[in-house]
């Protein structure tokens, strides 16, 4: 349709257009318009920033242990101090411990002592993507910041919330990418070949559905090594998960790719002689994208409660990695979590995500739908 | 006829899922490392401090008697010939008992938390639907949506431990971990209507988690079902006709916007348990979900099978029937020759 004129350049009119031609172009539009959609997608990429830069972000170790700060209550970050004067400098108050003699109760107030915030300090050295570095985002070497408390062992929760978001992140991505894989190559396979292997594919594909999932979690995370070390038994879980997890993209790949498998465009490139690989992978795979980002979108927070769940009950990820549900599981014994119920803190990343992840796949099923009118 | 022929059909595609599982069920827990009889060798040794040939021996004599040094196939069709035949589920390790006995009274208890939450969720679910269809983008409409939304992300365990923070620690709740009161635990007979209450006392968490994010999906299915249907002509023209607005909300939109829900009513069961499995654990309250974890933990190889074999059954069964009931309110699926049904 677009006409050039004598310059043989677009006009402006023209190029107004030209420029929202794409598919996904027009969805992104779609995407802006959706107010919870775009909480969902800045949600994402805040976690996602999270997840990266975890280390950098957290003001510790999340490894080092104080012993003289256990079960240490959460420290406000202050800009006024107790006697009304404003610093520039945001400060926090040293904690004092004290022990009720009669209860042995332990109790924290705050003391005189200003901890200043200093920010880009030297802290514990950390390895970023093999680099080794000891720059963080913020801190105090000669006294310590707890801006959310430390856990049973004098950890900094912060710091372990954040390289925890990593590692749910990377165990999500993981999963749900190899399930991708394999439903992708079963959804496009079976759908495009049909007959038995149709046939086959989809009995196997529905005893994956139809299997109850989490008795079956147990079972299989049950059957996990327990001396392995922590990275195998993490890619195992995974792999659990994936086995459960494939089916459902699949099935919906294959209902998409027979509906266009003997659309004019397949016939046509059937006609020029093009492999059968050739056009399952360049024809039908772009046309199910729609279908894998939306699918993406909400598989991962599922992923991600059921990690979550089983390291919080304590047969998922294991010691000394951390992840949201690991840090969770010290709430299981119920004296510790009375004593220090700011230990459960890693849920507000845990919603934050969930919510996010949701809102966006709500946001983005919405706007990857070509029929969808654009107002 | 037509119905007969789909039942017929949908009965034979069941029983290939139903000896898979049951293999599933039994490899499953089999092959998980070590076996009872290992795990006792360990413990004479390490607390008894039996050496370790007289270790062994016992472990063998134990292995012996329960059956567990024949090949895996003959443990198998064993197994699944007690069930069939006894409904005899095998023996409890942990509890010395035996299974039947281990699960009996959890497995009711189970079900019954899941039917009430099920029954809630559903009322609940498809009133607030309606209500929600009918009121688009007003204040009801977005405060339910605002409500999915939330039953849709806020972990079920998570909810349980806040449950748990104020419950137990907080209130200290007498009710807490336990399922009856004393006096109501060894009653026998129909419940009365102080046990009846006893018993909710000790699990509404379950009850209060199940039923609300139960609701939530009905509610979205339902409100997202029903806005369909309204847009479509048949309703249009029943407005044209001068029909009242409770009659076409009624007569004509709901009955057709709840085929959808029907058809996922199957997978709401399995949903039901899983939110009772996880309250339960955090909560320990002693039905199916304490049981399951300390069974797979503790290799109590038939009690952590059984469940499996359980749940399986239910969800299967919950698939069946709402399949059955779907074909019976559209012939549109009991009349297709092939493809899914």
């Amino acid at each position: 349709m677009t006409s050039k004129n004598k310059n043989g350049s677009l006009n402006a009119e023209e190029q107004k257009f030209s420029n929202i031609n794409s598919h996904w172009h027009l969805s992104y539009l779609r995407l802006k318009k959706n107010r919870y959609g775009m909480f969902g997608l800045y949600g994402v990429l805040f976690i996602f920033f999270i997840a990266f830069f975890a280390e950098f972000l957290s003001p510790h170790s999340y490894k080092k242990t104080v012993q003289d700060e256990l079960y240490n209550p959460p420290q406000l970050i202050r800009f006024i101090d107790s006697e009304g004067n404003f610093h520039l400098r945001p400060f926090v108050y040293k904690l004092i411990e004290e022990m009720d003699m009669e209860t042995f109760e332990f109790s924290y107030s705050n003391s005189d002592e200003m901890i200043p915030i200093y920010f880009f300090i030297q802290g514990d050295e950390y390895s970023f993507f093999g680099f080794k570095t000891k720059l963080r985002l913020f801190g105090n070497n000669e006294g310590n910041i707890h801006l959310l408390g430390t856990d049973n062992m004098g950890r900094d929760i912060l710091s372990r919330m954040f390289v925890g978001t990593q590692i749910t992140m990377l165990f999500a991505l993981l999963a749900v990418s190899a399930s991708l894989v394999i439903g992708l190559m079963v959804g496009i396979s079976s759908g495009y070949f049909g007959g038995t292997y149709d046939l086959i594919a989809q009995r196997v594909t529905e005893f994956a559905l139809s299997f109850p999932s989490y008795p079956l979690y147990f079972a299989l995370v049950a059957l996990l090594p327990k001396r392995a070390d922590e990275t195998t038994v993490f890619v195992l879980f995974a792999g659990i998960i994936v086995l459960l997890n494939w089916a459902s993209i699949a099935r919906e790949i294959r209902g998409k790719t027979f509906l266009v498998r003997n659309l004019e465009f397949v016939r046509a490139a059937r006609a020029l002689g093009a492999s059968r690989s050739r056009i399952m992978i360049q024809h039908i795979f772009p046309n199910t994208l729609s279908h894998v980002i939306v699918w993406t979108s909400f598989c991962i927070p599922l992923i991600i409660l059921v990690e979550t769940f089983l390291s919080f009950i304590g047969v998922g990820v294991q010691h000394p990695m951390v992840s949201w549900g690991v840090m969770l599981n010290q709430a299981l014994d119920i004296q510790s979590f009375a004593y220090a119920p700011w230990m459960i803190s890693p849920v507000g990343m845990i919603i934050l995500t969930v919510l996010a992840f949701n809102a966006f796949g709500d946001g983005i099923r919405d706007a990857v739908d070509p029929y969808a009118v654009t107002k | 006829m037509a119905f007969l022929f789909f039942l017929l059909k949908r009965i034979i595609a069941t029983i290939p899922l139903l000896i898979a599982i049951t293999l599933v069920a039994f490899l499953l827990v089999q092959a998980m490392p070590g076996d009872y009889a290992t795990q006792w060798k360990a413990q004479t040794m390490s607390m008894g401090g039996v050496s370790e040939e007289d270790a062994e021996a016992q472990a063998e004599a134990l292995r012996v008697r329960l059956g567990l040094d024949k090949p895996l196939y003959i443990q198998y069709f064993n197994w699944v010939k007690n069930i069939t035949l006894y409904w005899d589920l095998g023996e409890s390790f942990i509890q010395q008992r035996s299974v039947n006995d281990a699960i009996g009274d959890r497995v009711p208890r189970t079900l019954l938390l899941a039917f009430i939450c099920y029954f809630n969720a559903v009322t609940i679910g498809i009133l607030a639907g309606v209500y929600a269809a009918t009121h688009q983008y007003q204040l009801g409409d977005q405060l339910a949506t605002v409500f999915t939304f939330l039953a849709f992300s806020i972990p079920k365990f998570i909810v349980a431990l806040v449950i748990l923070y104020f419950w137990a620690i907080k209130f200290h709740s007498p009710y807490y971990g336990s399922i009856f009161s004393q006096e109501y635990v060894l009653q026998e007979g129909w419940w009365s209507l102080a046990k009846t209450w006893d018993f909710l006392l000790h699990t509404w968490p379950i009850i209060a988690v199940g039923s609300f994010v139960g609701a939530g999906y009905q509610m979205r299915m339902m409100r997202g079902n029903l806005l369909d249907v309204l847009k479509m002509q048949f309703i249009e023209t029943a407005r044209a006709k001068g029909l009242k607005e409770s009659k076409i909300i009624w007569k004509h939109g709901v009955p057709n916007a709840l085929h959808p829900i029907i058809m996922n009513q199957g997978r709401s069961v399995g949903y039901l348990i899983e939110g009772e499995i996880e309250v339960a654990i955090v909560l320990a309250i002693p039905t199916i979900g304490p049981l399951i974890l300390s069974s797979v933990t503790t290799m109590d190889i038939y009690v952590a099978s059984s469940i499996f074999l359980i749940l399986s059954l239910v969800l299967v069964i919950g698939n069946f029937i709402a399949d059955i009931i779907l074909a019976l309110l559209d012939p549109r699926i009991r009349d297709m020759s092939g493809g899914e049904a």
